[in-house]
């Protein structure tokens, strides 16, 4: 009788020390701000349930192109992380370590982790004098409940440091959210939510000096021909915000020799300016990336361009001299012209055809964008419109890619390396669909949202 | 091909329909706008096209060349050939660290380098004009010293050596050497760009074996993340030199002196005298010899040897070490008076102007890819230009000629054989003949960067060298040359030609970058498709039945732009000059006006460009084009008249 007590005693004590090691795990789990990370690192991310977001993500489209794809990829990666901690990684193993929060930033080469974790990794901490997880090439320390983890002593030191990593987060954050901080070239915070066809808010920020677009709707030019991507523009104030917005990314420097005579006797360096004339120019606009040669020995790529037309044009006219160096041409009835640059590879071909001007860098894209059948346009309230169809950029970028790295410009990276990993990756997203994103101008700039990947084929743009 | 008033045709392949009405429009005037040029001309097409070039003194003949400035820093290098890759890291502006390779006197814990303030240049460049060494004294009043270095080129060992000897009144510091290479194996996939190669594609390792006393930095073909991986942790467990040789065979440089008393301190400031060190990616790297005791204790030798792994780099050290800096100046000055031979009488001939020919063919022969049989543009400038183009070609082929080594004219024309006969296999027909060709063909630009009419100059070269020949006989080689040279270009061109007026498309040119239609095309089309008739003379064969037809077509368009355009033609001096020399005297278009800086002159009586007289001691030496242009000149000053 009394060894029954005793029992029952026993079993009523190890249940309430159960709950107590649940409730004490999850408290201390409960991380209070994202953490401690080095200050100035180029790109930072965060979710407040890593667990949560990596399961909801595991149920999408893109993850089952991943797993058909690039399965070796995602094998190496997950063995890799087994060397370094241990621990074959799933979302539950995940949570039992290293709890939900995780923020983490990179600089490119080196990469730190900070999570909150629970009873599991202390424990194993005090067991191994400091270090949560075996292996010497894992860095790692502890600061105010903070477990970091790190590829590089260097940033484990200046996250010990450092104070609460500031990120700029979205108000009402889902625990699901995966929200990512870019602060170099340009500042822009993309907010993803794990889930169906992966929804983005995405917000590109440069302080001050932009004006929230005042005008109605408009419809967009078309550009058929199946393009890769559309960029969609309302008016001159449009282009030449985003102009702006965009001018902090550095291009390679081709100051010298034929590219930077190229630039200079091309005036491509005004072209911003002309893009943004408050004058007649400032009209709805389109312009089509549709893909990318190599075939020449450099990237080429073929590019359109539409716009409304305005009145007032027939008092702009072609200096003499200017208008000898045009060749006519026409196509199904539109009247045109020849510039040429490149040859037949990459020249000027234009002609208006009704109430739109359009451009194209080769003839037969001239030709069939005169060609195409008129479509419906949707009045459209947001200040840009972006589509690139997964389908035709993702070869597109692997082509420019195995240029690349044909040429040894990637930096330790040969063709060997793109196809074991980027390659796949790759081949992964052009069965994602496409990309569809609307933006508005706000007072600190540009705030877009849509859909990364909504799994439909783009046989024509629409918008 | 003139489009004021009159239809016009583009090019082949392009349809079109004339409307009658040009009203631009405002996306047209906007864009036209845009791409009117602005600037004034390049000196010469091609010779900027990488950048602003800076011309060096020219080192080494027919194999590895290098170009280094009036300090005697050496600036560039070029390996295997003068058709390679540079080998040495540019120099970064804004960085104020040595660059190159230069000597330098330790002292005070940094090195003063020659290149610095403190140094002053009293005298650089060869000793003598036959001479294939180059020498520099410089004085630097602070240390009260006078420093004389030696450089040379050894083709035939594939190796550069350079001597630097100190005279000062005081004891001074050790003398110290920097070297920053960036090693490119000679058989990586060229860039098809006017760019630089960056960073990435350039060096991979450095490391020093104290055991044999040299410094060894080299790149494995293709690296990749592994080959990374494992070079970095080969240096931080501070790996033997055996460990490095484990990377596949690229590009390695390997360095010695005449005294294994040398430390050796990387780029990132890691020294460790006499044991191994290492650092990756492009790094320079400073060696301090030690002073050495007896009569020359300020005297110091470093000899740098190439090769694609570490065992031929050695080989080749080792030769040049128990040879000796001596006999090693021996012998290549041995090896360039023979080349030189062919020369002597034409020089013997003109000995007032002999230090100037010399000069040429210095430049010339340094430029010279010994494989191949082209010259490129610019080998010893910064940054180099290691590519040929058919003007190029036929100006340098001209020069050869005249000055004595005919078979060497031979084999410049020779280069493009391959290039013109060449089939594509889808169309049968020959590809697009690239603007600048590589020493191997291959474009250095992308082949939307298209002129046909540039491969007129061709044509013109065969005729002109086939004319130079004795009336009496018809040179061994014109019969082949007509068969593969002129027929293939002539056909060539007949495909590219505009159907209606038989004028040349619109063609590229560098000066506002994009393709233009021109009187040079027009008039180098006319004068390709007259000299095929001459070489059809010269061979004794039959001219094709098309050409004399085509030849009427060509001279219509020329007489009207003369009646039509009083200002002037806007040709390039060199096409002038070659215009003039081969047009016959009764050849109306002699009369053509062509503007130049001092007013319109006659076609008939443009002049061959020379190069200003040498007025100082101090002159770096001109690159390939200016050379060819300034023997052809003088050795051929009036114009020829057939």
């Amino acid at each position: 009788m009394r060894l029954r007590t005793a029992a029952w005693f026993g079993l009523l004590l190890a249940a309430l020390l159960l709950v107590g090691a649940g409730f004490a795990d999850r408290q201390l789990k409960t991380a209070t701000h994202p953490g401690f990370l080095p200050e100035g690192m180029p790109l930072y991310a965060y979710t407040p349930d890593l667990p949560l977001s990596w399961l909801r993500l595991s149920n999408t489209a893109l993850s089952k192109n991943l797993s058909d794809e690039a399965r070796p990829v995602l094998h190496d990666m997950e063995l890799s992380v087994r060397r370094l901690t241990g621990i074959r990684p799933t979302p539950a193993r995940w949570r039992v370590w290293l709890g939900g929060s995780a923020a983490a930033a990179t600089d490119g080469r080196n990469w730190i982790l900070c999570a909150h974790p629970g009873l599991a990794a202390r424990a194993a901490s005090w067991v191994f004098a400091g270090g949560a997880f075996p292996g010497a090439q894992l860095h790692q320390a502890w600061r105010g409940g903070y477990l970091l983890l790190s590829s590089s002593s260097a940033l484990i030191e200046k996250a010990l440091a450092a104070p609460p990593v500031t990120l700029d987060l979205p108000e009402s954050l889902p625990p699901d959210a995966l929200v990512m901080e870019l602060r170099t070239p340009l500042r822009a915070r993309l907010t993803l939510t794990p889930g169906g066809q992966l929804p983005i808010e995405a917000r590109i920020m440069r302080g001050a000096g932009f004006a929230p677009r005042s005008s109605g709707p408009w419809k967009a030019p078309v550009l058929s021909g199946n393009p890769a991507a559309i960029l969609s523009l309302p008016d001159a104030q449009s282009a030449e915000q985003l102009a702006t917005l965009l001018k902090d990314i550095s291009l390679p420097d081709f100051s010298d020799g034929l590219f930077g005579g190229l630039v200079t006797r091309w005036s491509l360096n005004r072209l911003p300016q002309f893009l943004s004339a408050t004058g007649p120019l400032d009209a709805p606009m389109a312009f089509a990336f549709y893909d990318l040669s190599t075939d020449s020995g450099a990237p080429l790529p073929r590019l359109a361009a539409a716009c409304a037309a305005r009145e007032g044009f027939s008092k702009f006219l072609l200096a003499p001299q200017n208008a000898n160096k045009l060749l006519p041409y026409e196509w199904n009835g539109c009247a045109g012209w020849m510039f040429p640059l490149f040859g037949d590879q990459f020249s000027l071909y234009g002609f208006q055809r009704d109430d739109t001007y359009y451009l194209a860098t080769r003839e037969p894209l001239a030709a069939a964008l005169a060609s195409a059948s008129q479509t419906s346009r949707p009045d459209i309230e947001d200040d840009a419109v972006i589509t690139l169809d997964w389908k035709r950029t993702a070869p597109t970028i692997m082509e420019g890619a195995n240029w690349a790295a044909a040429h040894e410009l990637l930096p330790e990276t040969n063709q060997k390396d793109l196809d074991a990993a980027f390659i796949p990756v790759m081949r992964a997203l052009s069965k994602c669909g496409t990309l569809r994103v609307a933006g508005r101008w706000t007072a600190e700039g540009l705030l877009l949202n849509g859909v990364l990947a909504d799994g439909s084929q783009q046989p024509e743009h629409k918008q | 091909m003139s489009i004021s008033g009159q239809a016009s045709a583009p090019a082949a392949g392009l349809p079109q329909r004339w409307t009658g009405n040009l009203a631009p429009h405002r996306l047209t005037i906007l864009l036209l706008a845009l791409l009117v040029p602005t600037h004034a001309a390049f000196a010469h097409p091609w010779i900027d096209v990488f950048g602003p070039s800076r011309p060096l003194y020219t080192l080494g003949f027919g194999g590895i060349v290098a170009g280094v400035d009036s300090t005697g820093r050496v600036g560039t290098l070029l390996w295997p050939h003068s058709g390679a890759f540079n080998q040495i890291a540019p120099a970064d502006p804004a960085n104020a660290t040595p660059s190159g390779c230069q000597w330098g006197i330790a002292g005070g814990g940094k090195a003063d380098w020659l290149s610095g303030a403190a140094w002053k240049t009293e005298k650089a460049g060869p000793p003598s004009p036959e001479s294939a060494i180059l020498e520099f004294v410089s004085s630097c009043a602070a240390l009260k010293a006078t420093a004389t270095q030696t450089l040379l080129v050894s083709p035939k060992n594939g190796l550069m050596a350079a001597r630097i000897q100190i005279d000062a009144s005081e004891p001074l510091g050790a003398i110290s050497w920097f070297q920053q290479f960036a090693p490119v194996p000679f058989d990586r996939l060229p860039l098809a760009l006017p760019v630089a190669l960056p960073q990435a594609s350039c060096g991979f390792a450095s490391f020093f074996d104290s055991q044999r006393a040299r410094l060894y930095q080299f790149r494995p073909a293709h690296p990749g993340r592994q080959d990374w991986d494992h070079a970095r942790s080969l240096q931080e467990s501070h790996a033997t030199p055996a460990e490095w040789s484990s990377f596949q065979d690229g590009a390695w440089c390997a360095t010695a002196f005449s005294t294994r008393e040398i430390t050796c301190q990387f780029g990132d400031g890691e020294k460790r005298p006499h044991a191994e060190s290492a650092a990756l990616g492009q790094v320079g790297v400073t060696v301090t010899v030690l002073p050495a005791s007896g009569r020359s204790p300020n005297r110091a030798e470093v000899f740098i040897a190439f090769g694609r792994n570490r065992t031929e780099a050695d080989k080749a050290l080792d030769t040049a070490l128990k040879q000796g800096f001596d006999a090693l100046q021996s012998e290549t000055q041995a090896e360039y008076a023979a080349l030189l031979s062919p020369a002597s009488p034409r020089l013997s001939d003109n000995a007032d102007k002999q230090d100037r020919a010399l000069r040429d063919l210095r430049v010339l022969f340094a430029a010279l890819d010994s494989k191949s049989g082209t010259v490129v543009a610019a080998p010893a400038a910064q940054p180099p230009l290691c590519a040929t183009w058919p003007e190029l070609s036929a100006w340098t082929a001209l020069a050869w000629h005249l000055s004595g080594f005919t078979d060497q004219a031979a084999r410049q024309l020779q280069f493009f054989y391959a290039p013109l006969l060449a089939k594509d296999s889808r169309t049968g027909t020959t590809p697009a003949l690239p603007e600048l060709l590589r020493t191997d063909t291959a474009s250095a630009l992308p082949s939307f960067v298209h002129n046909p009419a540039s491969t007129a100059w061709i044509v013109l070269a065969v005729v002109q060298l086939a004319r130079l020949s004795p009336p009496d006989s018809v040179p061994a080689n014109a019969l082949s040359n007509y068969n593969e040279l002129v027929l293939p270009a002539m056909q060539y061109l007949r495909r590219w030609s505009t159907p209606s007026t038989g004028g040349p498309p619109p063609g590229f040119d560098p000066l506002p970058v994009r393709d233009v239609s021109s009187v040079s095309n027009e008039l180098l089309y006319y004068l390709g498709v007259q000299g095929s008739f001459d070489m059809a003379t010269i061979t004794k064969q039959p001219p094709h039945p098309d050409w004399q037809s085509w030849q009427r077509e060509l001279e219509a368009l020329l007489r009207f732009r003369m009646v039509n355009e009083p200002d002037g033609w806007d040709l390039s001096p060199t096409l002038s000059a070659w215009a003039a020399m081969t047009l016959s005297p009764a050849d109306p278009l002699r009369k053509a006006a062509v503007r130049t800086p001092s007013g319109l002159v006659a076609l008939g009586d443009c002049p061959i460009p020379t190069l200003p007289p040498a007025t100082t001691t101090i002159l770096a030496t001109p690159d390939t084009f200016d050379s060819a242009l300034d023997l052809v000149a003088l050795f051929h000053p009036t114009p020829h008249k057939p």
